[in-house]
């Protein structure tokens, strides 16, 4: 496509609009581009034991050969990981849908804090959740195991003294990751929800339809791209995550995709890190999520069917529970504190020793804040909580603001479908790269790119590294505000258009206050990864200056843990204050713009 | 210094060697011991309590996540009898063997650094003159302390970054090829740092000329320029909850895992256990190895997971097979104690300076005071890993002896061949032919 040919296609645009659209896709480019092309060129670049630049590497396939050869070939491990990814991702659904048509559409007493403690899980360091499952489901020592053994042997001929629940199964892995996917589930659901008239599902309900009947039929219809955009969306955090399978995996006889990665990059017991063959792999996962993605436009080609922000105004109508909101209230918040604030309480418990200790009456005098007056003497500290601060407001803020103007070029483009689907695709692609994979592509990016910058302007090793490759996770933001423009009908731009307002005063007056809580939603979600967010920095900074929470979080834990521990506590405590008042203060005037 | 194999009758010999059974270790069944209509009543019985969609969609996953078949269960001390009944043969051929005295040898050698050496007396104004050096490591916490001691000593400003284990070479790798020179000395295993100097990446010390033993030292591949020095030692280890079990009733060997008596309780950690039979191929038949511990999984129900510390603390599994060193958050927890089977390894770690060192000098100051008495002192004291022949070890390591159970001590001939164990031992323990 020639560029007057390209100029034709984009006369829809005007020229602020051109320019504008123009800088975000090219600083899409640099955000997205080098992990994309360098997965790429590193698959095709074999031997699978060198990086891509080494004199002895070449073109070739043969990293494909090995990747669908050998004792594990590729197809055993889609299997177990599609088996995973399916279970796991349908789990959070069911609770993640069932939570937020609760505090959405229900006067469910207590709704802003079960939204905060449903947050949790996104702040809690992996590490210390996976000591709380294991003391909540541990066969033989576990909480809930103890509970239901003492339960059941009350059976008459029933005798268990271990499980009965088990960690380490594939239904295990699915539960806990499962659990682990609701928060985000959650999110995008009740945003959509938020979005939707009720009077559809009341009209539904005047009509005679059961309750299961219009939530088949007309909430989930209603809500249907956002909530495919979450399905799609959680699939692939769900396949790219790491946590569960790394400690359950092996146990539960699975092979899954992230720790095969793992294990292919691991090198301490002399193996070559074979970077070909995670290339190679990490192409195969980028196709398989380019086809959701083809998926999704194809099923949310007619989205205007379902928009639901439209010239017609409507206010939310709660159910009324009536004498069933205080037990729906209990059971949500036994939900919510099995998986949020028992994990939490744990790390509390380890903040407050030398070393952990199981639970015991005895261990109250050993209880100490050592941990903390330690953390506070560290020189590391205060300089870990501002990198990480600054990383986790800018690199969100970057993204989602680039991915608000690709979303709205793609969502409403007349024509150029080519390009449409390209710029889709492509802004949806750090999506489809691992974190690790895409850690290390930006690693070897920066470095180069320092021989190139001017000396004053370093890049490599610096915190603005860090931001350009957090930034990199756009596509989740992308994904989420491309579902929330689709939800909002273009009578509404029309009219703007009509009665005189250019395309940026329409998009800054009309468009951008109707989006206001997707992209408030794509922004926290975006602040609290980057909060947490460990491989990216792990890599980059190759654990060292400059330090962010994690990365510091890591290297306490193996000789200091109760200062991790308590970087941990501080770190929760903090986001949780955060949220409350983002919550209380901030999330009604989003909602009212 | 007692040879390698010199004790292996007696390591090996007694078979169960447990004086006292642990019966109550013995009753753990799981769900395998409910019928059908048990199992049916138990859903139901748990899932009377729920009142509303959203438990009973967890209690069902939850419900469903319930063993069947991997539980350590009652009713199964009649399958089948452990290996060490029929006893595993160490492998006895002289190169093996010449192998692992190779190693042994540097748990002998503790004479410390000679800082009076000329060249190091010509070296110091050298390098501070400089002024600075950098050190990258496994972990902050190491580059830290000796950093602190050696700026302390020489009025050398000292920087240390820590990369983890599995990124090292890569990201070394990547900043070399990139023109990048931010490091002066690295410390390494001797396998990654065989990766590093094999690549020409590593300078070429004289250290006898640097006060340093020169047994210690060793040479990249031939043709490749580039040597290395060992500084410290550490050991693979077994980990047991002194609450649950006595030092009689561990397991003395490696087959002794497979009697029934451990079944459910042990875990061992996935990275360590690839790696840690890279070492033990060169004690015993790398094929019987396979075998053994494909049992142990899905006879014995052992747990491979990524991190095993918090399924021992937590006493999920009392049992901790093939974990490493000397980690405080075990030890000093006062509930675990370590013990070692025949055939595991010891590692070696080692400095070398970076050939392309912005600070060479200084470099080379500091790798051979690395080699030092203090510094082997400082590292034991901060990460428990030090240089095993001046007493900074684990007890045993230190006579090379280990209780007097033969270990396979790192060298270069082991480090060279134990990536291509690992590999073959992962790929039939975890492949799915």
């Amino acid at each position: 496509m020639g560029p007057r040919n390209l100029a034709s296609r984009l006369s829809w645009l005007r020229r602020g609009d051109a320019l504008l659209i123009l800088g975000a896709l090219a600083l899409a480019v640099w955000l997205v581009a080098p992990a994309v092309v360098m997965t790429v060129v590193q698959a095709f670049r074999p031997p699978a034991g060198n990086l891509f630049f080494e004199g002895s590497s070449f073109w070739g396939l043969s990293n494909f050969a090995d990747v669908y050869t050998g004792s594990r070939a590729l197809r055993s491990t889609l299997i177990d990981t599609g088996i995973y990814t399916l279970g796991s991702v349908g789990l959070a659904f069911v609770l993640g849908f069932a939570l937020a048509w609760l505090v959405e559409r229900t006067n469910l007493p207590g709704r802003n804090l079960v939204f905060v403690f449903l947050l949790f899980p996104l702040m809690m360091p992996a590490i210390v959740t996976t000591l709380g499952w294991v003391l909540l489901l541990g066969q033989r020592v576990g909480l809930i195991n103890i509970v239901a053994r003492t339960a059941l042997n009350w059976i008459p001929g029933v005798e268990i003294t271990s499980g009965p629940f088990n960690l380490t199964t594939m239904y295990g892995m699915i539960a806990l990751q499962g659990f682990g996917s609701v928060t985000l589930m959650f999110i995008f659901i009740s945003a959509a929800l938020r979005g939707m008239d009720p009077a559809l599902e009341e009209a539904s309900r005047t009509s005679g339809a059961t309750f299961l009947q219009t939530v088949r039929r007309v909430t989930i219809p209603a809500i249907r791209p956002a909530a495919l955009g979450a399905v799609i969306l959680t699939t692939i955090l769900t396949i790219e995550s790491f946590e569960v399978p790394l400690i359950l995996s092996t146990g539960a006889k699975a092979d899954i995709l992230s720790t095969r990665v793992w294990e292919l990059l691991t090198t301490g017991s002399g193996e070559d890190p074979l970077y070909g063959a995670v290339a190679a792999m990490g192409l195969h996962f980028m196709l398989l999520t380019y086809a959701m993605f083809f998926a999704y436009t194809r099923l949310t080609a007619r989205a205007e069917q379902f928009a639901t922000i439209t010239g017609k105004g409507f206010r939310a109508h709660r159910l009324d529970l009536g004498r069933w909101r205080w037990p729906v209230l209990g059971a949500v918040m036994a939900f919510v504190a099995l998986i949020s604030l028992t994990p939490f309480a744990i790390l509390l418990y380890t903040s407050l020793l030398p070393v952990y200790i199981p639970p015991g009456f005895d261990v109250i005098e050993k209880f100490t804040l050592n941990g903390y007056a330690e953390l506070f003497g560290n020189e590391r500290f205060l300089g870990a909580v501002t990198n990480t601060a600054i990383v986790a407001v800018v690199a969100p803020t970057i993204s989602v603001l680039v991915a608000l103007i690709a979303a709205w070029m793609v969502a409403r483009a007349r024509s150029a479908n080519a390009l449409r689907v390209a710029v889709d695709l492509f802004t949806s692609s750090s999506l489809a790269i691992p974190a690790v994979v895409a850690a290390f592509a930006f690693f070897i990016f920066y470095l180069w790119i320092n021989r190139v910058v001017p000396s004053w302007l370093p890049l490599h090793g610096t915190i603005v590294t860090l931001i350009l490759a957090y930034a990199f996770r756009m596509a989740l933001a992308y994904r989420l505000q491309h579902a929330g423009v689709t939800q909002i009908a273009r009578e509404l731009e029309e009219v703007s258009a009509t009665s005189g307002a250019g395309r940026v005063t329409t998009f800054r007056r009309v468009l951008l206050p109707l989006v206001a809580p997707s992209i408030f939603g794509a922004w926290l979600i975006l602040f609290l990864i980057a909060f947490r967010e460990f491989t990216l920095a792990q890599v980059l900074t190759a654990g060292s200056e400059p330090f962010v929470i994690s990365t510091l979080v890591y290297n306490l834990r193996r000789i200091d843990s109760d200062q991790a521990a308590a970087l941990s506590v501080l770190t929760v405590a903090f986001l949780f204050l955060f949220l409350v008042f983002l919550r209380v203060f901030v999330m009604k005037r989003v909602r009212a713009l | 210094m007692a040879s390698i194999r010199q004790l292996q009758g007696r390591a090996g010999g007694d078979g169960m060697g447990v004086s006292r059974p642990l019966a109550q270790l013995r009753r753990l069944p799981g769900l395998a011991i409910l019928t059908e209509a048990q199992m049916s009543k138990a859903r139901l019985g748990l899932c009377a309590g729920v009142f509303a969609p959203v438990l009973s969609a967890v209690a069902l996953m939850l419900l469903a996540a319930c063993s069947n078949g991997s539980d350590p269960g009652a009713g199964t001390s009649t399958t089948t009898p452990p290996a060490s009944a029929a006893g595993l043969t160490p492998i006895a051929d002289p190169a093996t063997d010449s192998i692992l005295q190779q190693g042994a040898m540097y748990a002998g050698l503790d004479a410390d650094w000679d800082e009076s050496a000329q060249g190091v007396q010509d070296l110091i104004p050298m390098a501070q003159a400089e002024g600075k050096v950098h050190l990258t490591a496994y972990g902050v916490d190491h580059t830290d302390a000796l950093c602190e001691a050696f700026t302390a000593r020489y009025g050398i400003e000292c920087k240390g970054r820590g990369i983890d284990a599995g990124q090292i070479v890569g990201a070394l790798t990547a900043e070399r090829e990139a023109g990048e020179a931010p490091t002066d000395v690295v410390f390494m295993s001797m396998t990654q740092m065989g990766q590093y100097v094999d690549k020409g990446f590593g300078a070429e010390l004289d250290w006898e000329s640097l006060g340093v033993d020169p047994r210690r030292s060793w040479e990249a591949k031939e043709g490749v320029g580039g040597n290395a020095a060992g500084v410290g030692n550490d050991q693979y280890t077994n980990f047991y909850r002194t609450d649950e079990f006595d030092e009689a009733d561990l397991p003395k060997t490696i087959d002794d895992w497979l009697d029934p008596k451990y079944k459910g309780l042990v875990c061992a950690p996935s990275f360590l256990f690839r790696a840690g039979n890279g070492f033990i191929a060169f004690y015993y038949d790398k094929d019987e190895m396979v075998d053994v511990h494909k049992r142990m999984i899905e006879e014995n129900d052992l747990l491979v997971t990524d991190d095993c510390n918090d399924f021992i603390l937590s006493g999920e599994k009392p049992l901790m097979y093939l974990g490493y060193g000397n980690p405080p958050a075990l030890l000093e927890s006062g509930v675990i104690g370590q013990f070692w089977n025949p055939g595991f390894g010891v590692n070696m770690f080692n400095v070398a300076v970076a050939g392309n060192a912005p600070n060479p000098n200084a470099a080379r100051l500091f790798a051979a005071w690395h080699t030092s008495r203090e510094a082997s002192k400082i590292m034991w004291e901060v990460v428990g890993r030090g240089w095993a022949a001046y007493g900074h070890a684990a007890e045993g390591l230190t006579t090379g002896s280990f209780k007097d159970i033969d270990l396979v001590f790192e060298s270069v001939p082991v480090f060279r061949q134990r990536g291509d164990n690992a590999r073959y031992f992962a790929d039939r323990v975890f492949g799915t032919e």
